[in-house]
């Protein structure tokens, strides 16, 4: 077994200053990571909440608020304003989205829900013509690149996408 | 470790609870808690081995020493670096050398696992 020198003040060890300087740059820019990744956190880079973590996209029907980033088995929230007047509102929902998340809760309840091949579509009735919006209260099942495609109203599918993290 | 606050210990409770749900989620079974745990130990002793083969390794996982004091002079970068001041080693001085004085120190070391040595200097 080797035996660690002994220094001029009588101490017998080996400090390795070198190391420990090595060390405690290392432990610096570690914490400046720490800096970094807080920040980046408080402004939802890693999903649950922050004005990075929900991306709106306009369509001509409505505007879709949905996660940008999100957690495995997370809750989250995908939240439609609709834009025009009408007396029936319609939300199609891809079926790559029911592969990805489970719908806990819908605000408010469709007044009919039916599947297809384009997946499946929420109905939404609204008898005084002035708009409104919902939230599908969603949490992911996988975790990775979510895209899927939504609807409104019979408009084109606004492609949209989540990452999920796990 | 050895010169734990009261906050670090609450920190190290949090930690342990946090990671406990990350490593077990909702499996609450015998069989996944057995695993875990012979899992846990297999990489300690593993650890320990690579250790005594590889000592520039040791150095990685636990560390290494840091002489604050030599011959009575204090080391200002290592103190400022270690984020180790003079109270707390006049407080361990007294508490575990009944010294003093800054001047009966000749040695004081902050070891690998956070405990800070004093060296009295001899008397006459």
């Amino acid at each position: 077994m080797r035996q660690p020198p002994i220094r001029s003040d009588g101490l017998q060890l080996d400090e390795h200053r070198r190391f420990q300087e090595r060390f405690w740059k290392i432990e610096r820019i570690g914490w400046l990571v720490f800096a970094i990744v807080i920040v980046a956190a408080l402004l939802g880079a890693f999903g649950a909440g922050g004005p990075v973590a929900t991306k709106v996209v306009e369509t001509r029907e409505a505007t879709i608020a949905h996660p940008r980033v999100g957690r495995w088995e997370s809750a989250d929230e995908l939240t439609v304003r609709f834009k025009s007047g009408r007396e029936t509102y319609s939300v199609e929902l891809s079926p790559s989205f029911a592969e990805t998340f489970q719908i806990e809760d819908i605000q408010p309840l469709p007044a009919r829900t039916t599947i297809g091949v384009r997946g499946q579509m929420l109905t939404f009735e609204s008898p005084g013509r002035d708009g409104g919006s919902i939230k599908l209260h969603i949490r992911a099942q996988s975790v990775g690149m979510a895209c899927y495609e939504m609807s409104v109203n019979g408009a084109p599918p606004t492609p949209l996408s989540t990452i999920i993290l796990p | 470790m050895a010169q734990m606050t009261p906050f670090d210990l609450v920190l190290l409770l949090i930690i342990a609870e946090t990671t406990q749900q990350a490593l077990l989620g909702d499996d609450f079974s015998l069989t996944t808690a057995t695993l875990l745990i012979i899992v846990l130990f297999g990489v300690d002793i593993g650890l320990s081995y690579v250790k005594e083969w590889a000592p520039g390794l040791a150095r990685y996982l636990d560390g290494a020493p840091t002489v604050l004091i030599s011959d009575g002079t204090p080391d200002l970068r290592a103190f400022a670096r270690a984020r180790v001041s003079l109270d707390d080693v006049l407080t361990t001085a007294r508490q575990e050398q009944g010294l003093e004085r800054m001047e009966q120190i000749k040695s004081a070391v902050l070891e690998a696992d956070g405990k800070v040595s004093i060296i009295p200097r001899e008397k006459g």
